[in-house]
């Protein structure tokens, strides 16, 4: 396969692999979380984390792991895990630490991670459990940047980006002017209703391929 | 009806002027005749054979399963040949053709019966073997109603002609008004009815009086109607003159009904000794040149009756032919099926499209359905097969009488999709008994 | 000739739905012609052409966004737009909002309720909710403050206490029947409410036009008169029994039902079909549901009024409802009929209790009237507890009470004028007290000082009187007088004698590895959140040694001048006969810390 297409199949694998947009995986903490950046980053770099070391650990103890108990352990490996992040977050990131409150602790219960770990490490060897998690992680920040992206400016009109470290703020541009934001979007019903908007473009760019696919394969006979 | 229910009726616009005063043509006599050896859907053997010689009301065929229904001729000539082909019902059957010498050397059908000197067991055999059927559209031999009755209160000639655009019963009870009452008094006799009466729409003003002056001095009233569709339908018009509701049959409801043609048929049979053989027919709509009702006898194609009633209206080129009425009556897609002794009118209306838009869910159709179904839900149900809301819904109840339709103001086909639904419910049942049986 | 085939029946009633949208948008127009007169008369003319503006605006956006929806799709624009009568939505939109609500308020809501509202479901026929009111909810949601100020000036603030409805809300929702004439008189009486001569939405005032237009499509028969008729009477009937129950007479239901948007919803929003239920039965329940929410809503919630989202939350009902009464409506009968009487039984059982113990007559204690004739310095703001601290340079941050929650501002004062007055806080009522805090409202505190009078925004007595208080207590803090009218700075005893029980101090031992020195880490409450410190002492000399907070749990920006460096620093060498002052302005944050202290040296003392 040539660059350009492996290229182009990345991208596309982004938007239609997607956990959150083409899974429906831990929508939950997608909703809640994403009315500005610096939270979809630092979420989305928290469980990107998370999801690969799980994979990790998943794949290196699937041999030994007994099936009528592997759900407990790979939550225990999940939570240790999160566990670990959770503090680092709270002891560098304080800011970020405490605007994502108790949804940094519900990483625990991401679907993401369970899943990618039930589906996929549980059954493969380390390397590619590692791949697997990686680009799922990035994936999953991708679609929380992008809702993130959405809900902040039609909410607040300012896009805006601190450095989650020292809280200071790296740059602030007002795209909407004051007054004419819409405050929905800042809140739960702009989450649902970006939200949708981005599942059914998503849906509709992968049935707009499925029907090239099959023109191809019609077109091939 | 409670404030919970709607009207479950509505006024049509009934068109009914254009034949109402014309005058019935009755010099149709075509060169052929095909009897459909049908019954419903039960086939009639053939008694006659090829190259026989019949007269007018020779008997020629007749069912004898469950039920017994001879056929009679309506024209003197010689049998021909048994031809199959499309009937006015949309299904192929076997027809007896019969090459008429236009003499109508007549035979008589059956010997004189005094009706009001006969005892009851006598009068239902002279019903049964006289050929009386449903002429109202069902075509049901008429004896079975009265094997039993039980505990009727109320015989009803059923008179109210509700389909638009038909005045057929209308223009033979105006000709036949001796004969109806003949044939009322023998049913009411037949029914051991405790009441008896016609119903006739509150409309037809003159045709009040003729019956009033008619049966004056007999148990049989004469009770109006609004003029409102369906009130020809059995249940509306149990319900409207008694208040009761009934699950299958009206008996249960302490009512049996018959249509007026079938009294003035019987009647026809009890004084002149004639069996069914001629047919008062509407034909009328807006494609046709000269409207008016015909007396035709049974077996006549189509296309001659429409060529004798002046053909088709010059510059339309797309018809749709009914046979019977609008609301109820099918689109037959061509001329050549005949006229058999349920049918009652020819519509020829002009094809036109109609603007459908999407379902607004405004109700009417469910407020006017006159089995009180919701043929909006059963819509909706149906597009996602969900056969046991379909059931809930009572599907199998309606009567395709077209309501529906008429008023949806989105212009959809609803009675269609209601149609479809069934045949859908029916289809499975159907296969669930074929599992079984397995 | 040509035999078609069409599946029977082949005759049609003429009427189609077009005509039904047309009758429609011909009473809507008459609406709102009537509403642009009443307007220009009472107004002058520049309103009542805004409301005409308003709703070609609406239109045009309506009919732009399905255009737009309908070439993406790629469908025949033309067509499609004839039948998917947006514009019908783009009226009703119009005429169920404020004529103040700025014209980008309206066009993003037209926009949103076109798509979220109607297409996205399948287009018209589908939808769930009513288009128009998810659009007018989205325009209170979000643009409450963002409206056009003269406007508002012209036609709100020449009224007292608001809308009639936002009145009745202060008062508590129930008026003695004594009292009832006086309150209905500042709107001009019932014949006035009638004719359209109070505002409240655009096409809420003119009952007698909304009635006229009602009989007309019952006439015509493009509606069904079950549902109008069942929530009317249900409407009327609780509230009249609910009245009677407080002491109110006929009138009180009377102004329910004349009142809000009570009178277009039943004829214009309740009957459309789309979004109600087929059935007759179903729609009964409807109405009901919906006569019971508007009144529960009205009650309780701190909304306007209720009827908007008692049609929403019964539209999201209607699915079930059809479901509910199903079947054959002659089989069935009685068994539907059961299932009616049955959940209407129950929901307007739920509707009384709840009307009958939940409300209370309130008596306004703000006058309600938006002209003020008292100076800043003089008003009386001892409800408000307004509390200011002063971070330098003329900027003070303020917090006060408001209707229900406290509201923060930051206040820039200069030369005893106010030069800057943003809220950074806002907790009372959307919708209603926002309307206090709109840029338009704030820019009237420039340049006022401790003499002026500044009067209330109209509708939002008491978020206005936090801010003037807020206002008020800057100013005195800028000219040195005492601001907090929270408890003295200094304690009349000793820290030993301090009555800290609403503080629950609470202390254990963490460490006395360094005797005599021991460290407790303790907790008590402050302002609104528990603190902690680790408070070291010498237990033998009875001294505070170090007070060193670990957790901070009060208001940011006023209770941490207690915790800073300096400030615990004066805690050093405490004792319990020893006196210590607060942080003036965090009281109740210095109040905490020196409960911590005390309980550490009681703790020590072995008491």
């Amino acid at each position: 396969m040539s660059e350009t297409t492996r290229k182009e199949n990345f991208f596309t694998r982004l938007l239609t692999d997607n956990p959150v947009f083409g899974l429906y995986l831990g929508i939950c903490s997608t909703l809640a979380i994403t009315t500005n950046i610096n939270n979809a980053i630092g979420m989305g770099v928290a469980v990107t984390v998370v999801l690969t070391l799980s994979n990790i650990l998943v794949s290196a103890v699937r041999d030994i792991t007994p099936d009528d108990i592997h759900i407990p352990v790979y939550i225990v490996i999940i939570a240790t895990l999160v566990t670990i992040v959770g503090m680092l977050m709270q002891a560098y990131t304080p800011s970020l630490y405490s605007a994502l409150g108790a949804f940094i602790d519900l990483i625990v219960v991401n679907c993401i991670i369970l899943g990618r770990a039930e589906a996929f490490a549980s059954m493969n060897p380390i390397g590619p459990s590692a791949k697997d998690g990686l680009l799922m992680g990035i994936s999953y920040t991708v679609s929380l940047i992008a809702m993130s992206l959405v809900r902040q400016i039609l909410g607040t009109g300012i896009l805006s980006f601190s450095n989650p470290f020292t809280n200071q703020e790296i740059f602030a541009l007002r795209l909407i002017p004051k007054g004419f934001e819409i405050p929905m979007f800042s809140s739960q019903v702009g989450a649902f209703l970006t939200f949708a908007c981005l599942a059914a473009a998503i849906a509709a760019y992968k049935n707009s391929l499925a029907a090239k696919e099959k023109a191809k394969t019609k077109g091939a006979k | 009806m409670s404030f919970l229910t709607g009207p479950m009726n509505h006024h049509l616009e009934g068109h009914k002027e254009i034949t109402k005063h014309a005058d019935v043509l009755k010099t149709i006599d075509p060169d052929v005749v095909w009897i459909p050896l049908v019954n419903g859907n039960a086939p009639c053997k053939p008694l006659v054979e090829i190259g026989d010689e019949v007269k007018v009301g020779t008997k020629i065929a007749e069912r004898n399963d469950h039920f017994y229904l001879p056929l009679f001729s309506p024209v003197s000539g010689t049998v021909t040949g048994i031809e199959k082909f499309m009937t006015s019902g949309m299904a192929q059957a076997d027809h007896l053709r019969i090459q008429n010498d236009h003499k109508h050397t007549e035979v008589r059908a059956f010997p004189a019966f005094d009706a009001e000197k006969a005892s009851w067991e006598e009068l239902l055999e002279f019903v049964k073997n006289a050929g009386m059927l449903g002429l109202g559209g069902a075509g049901f031999p008429t004896y079975v109603k009265y094997l039993k009755p039980e505990n009727v209160e109320l015989f009803i000639v059923n008179a109210v002609e509700c389909e638009p655009y038909l005045t057929a019963d209308y223009k033979n009870i105006e000709e036949n008004i001796d004969l109806l009452k003949t044939g009322t008094l023998a049913l009411y006799k037949l029914s051991k009815a405790k009441k008896g009466c016609v119903a006739i729409k509150e409309d037809k003003k003159e045709q009040i009086k003729a019956l009033k002056e008619t049966f004056a001095g007999t148990p049989i009233e004469i009770r109006t109607v609004p003029d409102l569709y369906p009130m020809g339908w059995e249940r509306t018009l149990v319900f409207q003159l008694t208040g009761r509701r009934y699950d299958k049959l009206p008996i249960e409801a302490g009512c049996i009904l018959n249509n007026a043609s079938t009294a003035i048929a019987l009647g026809n049979a009890i004084d002149n000794g004639h069996p069914i053989t001629h047919k008062y027919l509407t034909v009328s709509g807006e494609a046709i040149r000269n409207p008016q009702n015909v007396y035709v006898p049974v077996g006549t194609k189509a296309h001659e009756i429409i060529d004798a009633c002046g053909g088709y209206i010059d510059g339309i080129e797309d018809v749709l032919l009914i046979a019977g009425g609008p609301m109820m009556g099918r689109t037959i897609p061509n001329d050549q099926f005949v006229i058999a002794p349920q049918n009652n009118g020819l519509t020829v209306l002009p094809t036109e499209d109609k603007d459908e838009v999407k379902c607004l869910r405004c109700g009417r159709c469910t407020e006017t359905c006159p089995s009180g179904l919701q043929p909006v839900r059963i819509q909706m149900s149906a597009a996602i097969f969900d056969e046991a809301e379909l059931n809930k819904l009572y599907v199998m109840d309606c009567i395709e009488c077209g309501m529906c339709t008429y008023v949806c103001p989105s212009k959809i086909d609803v009675t269609e999709n209601v149609r479809r639904a069934k045949n859908f419910i029916r289809a499975r049942m159907a296969s669930r008994a074929k599992e079984a049986k397995k | 000739m040509k035999f078609s085939y069409r599946p029977s029946p082949n005759f049609r009633s003429k009427r189609h739905t077009s005509r039904i949208m047309m009758d429609l948008t011909v009473c809507l127009l008459a609406v709102l012609l009537c509403s642009a007169v009443s307007y220009s008369i009472i107004y002058g003319p520049a309103i009542g052409i805004r409301a005409i503006l308003m709703a070609a605006v609406s239109v045009i956006t309506a009919e732009a966004t399905e255009a737009v929806y309908f070439k993406i799709r790629k469908m025949d624009i033309k067509k499609e737009l004839e039948h998917s009568y947006g514009w019908v939505t783009a009226l009703i939109l119009t005429l169920i909002t404020r004529i103040d609500v700025s014209y980008y308020a309206l066009i993003v809501a037209t926009i949103l309720c076109i798509i979220v509202g109607k297409l996205v479901f399948g287009g018209f026929g589908q939808n769930i909710f009513n288009p128009a009111a998810f659009g007018e909810a989205i325009i209170m949601n979000n643009f409450a403050a963002s409206k056009a100020a003269d406007v508002t000036a012209k036609v709100y603030d020449t009224l007292s206490g608001g809308t009639p409805m936002a009145a009745m809300n202060s008062y508590g929702w129930i008026i003695e029947k004594a009292n009832f004439p006086d309150f209905i008189q500042q709107f001009g009486g019932f014949s006035n409410m009638a004719m359209g001569g109070y505002p409240s939405v655009i096409g809420g005032s003119c009952a007698i036009v909304i009635l006229l237009c009602g009989a007309f499509l019952l006439w015509r028969k493009d509606i069904n008169y079950h549902l109008s008729c069942t929530y009317l009477v249900v409407l009327f009937v609780m509230s009249l029994i609910v009245g009677l129950y407080h002491g109110a007479g006929v009138e009180y239901a009377l102004f329910h039902v004349l009142g809000g948007g009570v009178l277009f919803g039943t004829v214009f929003m309740m009957t459309d079909p789309v979004t109600t239920p087929i059935s007759i039965p179903g729609r009964v329940i409807f109405a009901v549901g919906c006569a019971a929410l508007t009144m529960i809503l009205r009650w309780r919630s701190n909304l306007p009024d209720g009827v908007l989202f008692s049609i929403l939350l019964m539209n999201m009902l209607t699915p079930a409802i059809d479901r509910l009464s199903d079947g054959n409506q002659i089989k069935n009968r009685k068994l539907i009929r059961n299932k009616v009487l049955g959940v209407s039984a129950v929901i307007m059982l739920i509707t009384l209790l709840v009307g009958f113990f939940g409300i209370e007559a309130k008596h306004p204690v703000v006058s309600a009237s938006g002209a003020n004739t008292t100076a800043l310095k003089d008003e009386d703001f001892a409800a408000n507890a307004v509390e200011c601290t002063a971070q330098g340079n003329g900027v003070y941050l303020c917090k006060a009470k408001g209707f229900e929650g406290v509201n923060e501002a930051t206040i820039t004062v200069k030369d005893g004028k106010i030069v800057g007055f943003e809220v950074t806080a806002f907790h009372d009522t959307p919708g209603v007290g926002d309307m206090a805090t709109a840029e338009a409202e704030l820019t009237r505190y420039n340049g006022v000082s401790l003499d002026s009078i500044i009067d209330a925004t109209s509708g939002a007595s008491f978020t206005s009187s936090s801010l003037r208080a807020m206002a008020a207590a800057a100013l005195k803090a800028d000219a040195g007088e005492p601001v907090s009218t929270a408890p003295a700075a200094a304690p009349e005893g000793s820290l030993g004698a301090e009555d800290f029980s609403a503080n629950e101090p609470y202390c254990t031992v963490w460490t006395n590895t360094n005797k005599p020195e021991y460290v407790y880490k303790c907790t008590a409450k402050g302002f609104e959140g528990v603190n902690k410190a680790l408070v070291t002492v010498n237990k033998d000399e009875g001294k505070v040694i170090a007070i060193e907070v670990t957790e901070f749990n009060d208001t940011k920006g006023v209770g941490d001048a207690a915790v800073a460096e300096a400030e615990l620093a004066r805690y050093a060498g405490l004792t319990l006969d020893a006196k210590i002052d607060a942080t003036s302005g965090a009281s109740m944050t210095s109040a905490s810390l020196r409960a911590m202290a005390a309980a550490a040296l009681n703790a020590a003392a072995g008491n």
